[in-house]
């Protein structure tokens, strides 16, 4: 397997884990994605930028705790990814699942390989706070 | 007759913290921000506790969330320890007010799974 196709892997396990977290699964694959450093950086399509691995993995509870089987059904399309040493960048577009309302956001995620593993250290989607306001819904109505 | 002001309280460190007073009308403020450590997590409750206790129980407790993160599993022991208290206390409103979606979300999920239905009143905020 080249470089890039370690990446691109990579890439899709964090979006698998994401899956997982939403559809109810908890957190652990979207755990093992990650890098657990303190220079990790994540935003989401709501809310505001999560500094160091202790409050990037607060901002994945919160989704967790959501978490149920009627919001899986996201993907990702387009997944392209360059590697320039031991760090590498992915672009893909996320499709939400649909009882969010299937929206389509652009992502950027970085990813560095320590001790010869490929994770993910910073991820960047689209804002969109229509999906606060499903998400709110779902989380107040369930 | 005026009501002497209780003391603040406070904790605080580079990534967040609390702080809680008493105004006079019968009303704990409760500013909370950022990222909570696990030392200011646990001092939280009883702080909000104290202040209460300080002076006449007050009606209510109003929460300015405007700035505080989502938080892990000490910072939502924390507000659940206090909702709970205040609640046996008999304190007979909590409002919160937050701007971040996702704390929003956090909070939603703890008032709806800790707290008596209708106690805690989840508000958006401007920012």
């Amino acid at each position: 397997m080249s470089e890039k196709e370690a990446v691109l892997a990579a890439a899709r396990r964090f979006y698998d884990a994401l899956e997982d977290l939403m559809s109810g699964r908890g957190r652990q694959n979207m755990d093992e994605a990650w890098h657990h450093m303190a220079s990790v950086t994540s935003s989401h399509p709501i809310g505001d930028w999560a500094y160091g691995w202790d409050e990037v993995a607060a901002t994945w509870d919160v989704f967790a705790g959501i978490g149920r089987p009627d919001l899986s059904g996201s993907k990702i399309t387009d997944l392209r990814g360059c590697v320039c040493g031991d760090l590498a960048y992915t672009t893909c577009i996320f499709h939400t699942a649909p009882i969010v309302g299937e929206f389509k956001l652009n992502c950027t995620n970085v990813l560095q390989k320590v001790d010869g593993v490929w994770k993910v250290v910073h991820h960047h989607p689209d804002k969109d706070a229509r999906i606060g306001e499903a998400l709110q819904r779902i989380a107040e109505t369930d | 007759m005026t009501r002497p002001m209780v003391p603040l309280q406070s904790r605080s460190d580079s990534d967040g913290g609390f702080s809680v007073s008493q105004d006079e009308a019968a009303v704990v403020r409760v500013r909370a921000w950022g990222f909570w450590s696990v030392e200011i997590a646990g001092a939280f409750a009883k702080s909000v506790v104290d202040v209460c206790r300080a002076g006449d129980l007050p009606r209510s407790v109003s929460v300015d969330a405007e700035d505080l993160k989502p938080q892990r599993d000490e910072g939502q022991a924390a507000l659940v320890a206090m909702f709970d208290a205040v609640a046996a206390m008999g304190v007979e409103h909590v409002s919160v007010v937050a701007s971040s979606p996702l704390t929003r979300l956090m909070l939603a999920r703890i008032v709806k799974g800790t707290v008596k239905k209708g106690f805690v009143e989840l508000k958006a905020g401007m920012r």
